[in-house]
């Protein structure tokens, strides 16, 4: 499969060039990746285990409102750092099944937040006395989501 | 809330992340890496450098095919005094290292020597 020329672009172009050529760029870049990847997917793992049940001691709108800051400065981080990671080799990448099905995930992940803040943002509160069926399929996809994204992009080295 | 017994959800935390970890994989030199027990020491002139990161590579040609060899990042070959300007293309190298367990042409390489110096890559 031969790289489409928005990608062989970006891999020739001054950006691509730098995250290559520059002693620190990609080792600073990927740090900055990983800890985006622990910000976001530690947090998120935590809150889908308290939708699921775990620590029901500790209050769920409370939980949610120290935890879903977090995950999202997280996954801006990922954002800001994923694409120029990919600038050092987007040919080869850009035709990169893991990294397609990774992407998707991400898209399916972030949805499956947004519905569920939409659906049940605002019933938080009475959450554990009247969890709904839909609500905790999410919390259970959203683990499966986040910490399968983690895998493939951590699987993109070997693959 | 509800209702889950304990032990049931310890055993769906469990196989959630099992499943993370079961994830396909589809490789596109095989998942299988590089053959440690094939050590390979090749003297050849370098046909194409990339010093680059997240790791350098060359190409030399070998016995009869064009092979990739995945040396270093640029920050451990420039500590251990592998700068880019030892990387010429034309200069004749000494190459040890691993071949890849599918029988590709690529080689993970253990240690180079050039101009007579010996850089160890891992």
């Amino acid at each position: 499969m031969t790289a489409p020329d928005w990608a062989a672009a970006l891999e020739a172009s001054a950006l691509g060039e730098w995250m290559r050529g520059a002693v620190w760029a990609y080792p600073a870049v990927n740090l900055l990746h990983l800890l985006g990847m622990v910000l976001l997917v530690g947090a998120i793992v935590l809150l889908d285990l308290r939708l699921l049940g775990v620590g029901r001691r500790l209050p769920l709108p409370e939980v949610s409102a120290l935890l879903t800051p977090v995950s999202i400065a997280g996954l801006l981080i990922m954002l800001a750092t994923g694409p120029l990671l990919f600038a050092a080799d987007a040919g080869p990448l850009s035709v990169q099944p893991l990294l397609q099905v990774k992407l998707l995930w991400i898209v399916l992940g972030v949805a499956n937040a947004l519905l569920f803040r939409s659906w049940w943002g605002r019933r938080l509160a009475d959450w554990d006395d009247r969890p709904p069926a839909m609500g905790r399929v999410q919390a259970a996809a959203s683990l499966v989501i986040w910490l399968g994204v983690a895998a493939m992009g951590r699987l993109i080295a070997y693959a | 809330m509800s209702t889950m017994p304990i032990a049931f959800k310890r055993r769906l935390i469990l196989s959630l992340a099992g499943l993370a970890l079961a994830l396909p994989v589809h490789a596109h030199h095989g998942w299988s890496s590089y053959d440690a027990d094939k050590v390979i020491t090749m003297e050849v002139p370098l046909q194409a450098v990339r010093y680059r990161n997240p790791h350098a590579e060359v190409e030399v040609d070998y016995e009869g095919r064009r092979w990739e060899v995945v040396l270093a990042p640029i920050s451990r070959m420039q500590a251990r005094g592998l700068s880019e300007e030892m990387l010429q293309v034309g200069k004749t190298v000494r190459i040890v290292g691993y071949p890849k367990s599918d029988g590709s042409p690529e080689l993970r390489a253990e240690r180079i020597t050039v101009d007579g110096k010996t850089v160890e890559l891992r």
